[in-house]
């Protein structure tokens, strides 16, 4: 009987304060690994609108054609060339002639990785117009 | 003497304020946390070293699958049912930028034929969303 009259002489128990940072330390963890940054990277592009497409005449000389065929090759002006050969050759006709406007014409059949692979390349070259078309077979 | 009074002081760094640095954050991660809400396709994007940072915010994605399937909003969609779609996105953000997450085996008809129809109601600005380039192909 003397032992229980002590118990209750001690009046509410108190919560202990002394693990909230051992918890607040666990949840943080928790949050932090499931955090996920939402990052996307990509190669931006202005697709020419369908209103003035009339507008968009351009002389001959000024173009640059890369084609993707079907079977994932690739030509420069018709010419069967390397992914990593485009690079160079875009910069060095950019360099003669600043006017330049790349078209990539891509088979229906390619891949549309073959078609960005050129397209990066380009973006690498820092080449401005880039023009991307279906090629018709 | 002056001197012998900061010799005897031993540095000690506080612990008391741990709890609150953790508890903030712990706040800090818990808003900024975003559980992936869009599960879209399984795809391998294509690699890119050009590729840049996009602002997630005006991104609207179009999801491509190696099996040609369209995703828009977690539903797979035919490539009519894009027009309707996307303008009414556009016009709830005429900043919209249309990301495509396409498989990078995906037949370029497809992505052609995506395009024809941004192109048409005037949803020109685009990003084809890359993986960075690790090294070499």
């Amino acid at each position: 009987m003397g032992m229980l009259k002590k118990r209750k002489k001690k009046g509410p128990p108190e919560i202990s304060m002394a693990s909230t940072a051992d918890i607040s330390f666990l949840l943080l963890i928790f949050f932090i690994v499931s955090t996920v940054f939402n990052l996307e990277m990509g190669l931006p592009l202005i697709l020419p609108s369908g209103q003035n497409e009339s507008a968009a005449q351009v002389s001959r000389k000024n173009v640059l054609e890369i084609k993707a065929h079907s079977d994932n090759s690739i030509t420069v002006k018709g010419v069967p060339t390397q992914l990593n050969d485009i690079r160079r050759m875009v910069r060095e006709a950019q360099d003669a002639n600043p006017k330049l406007i790349v078209v990539i014409q891509t088979a229906p059949q390619a891949q549309y990785g073959v078609m960005i692979d050129i397209l990066d390349e380009l973006k690498m070259a820092k080449i401005r117009k880039i023009s991307i078309k279906m090629l018709n077979t | 003497m002056n001197l012998a009074k900061t010799a005897k002081a031993a540095p000690s760094i506080p612990t008391s304020s741990m709890g609150d640095i953790v508890f903030l954050l712990l706040v800090f991660f818990m808003t900024t946390t975003i559980f992936k809400h869009e599960n879209g396709l399984e795809v391998t994007l294509p690699r890119a070293e050009a590729a840049k940072k996009q602002k997630t915010e005006q991104l609207a994605h179009v999801w491509v699958d190696q099996k040609s399937r369209i995703s828009i909003n977690d539903h797979l969609v035919y490539t009519s049912d894009i027009q309707p779609v996307m303008k009414a996105r556009l016009e709830g953000n005429p900043l919209m930028i249309v990301s495509f997450k396409a498989d990078n085996r995906v037949k370029y008809e497809v992505m052609n034929s995506i395009m024809e129809e941004l192109k048409a109601i005037n949803a020109v600005r685009v990003v084809f969303s890359s993986d960075i380039e690790s090294g070499g192909r």
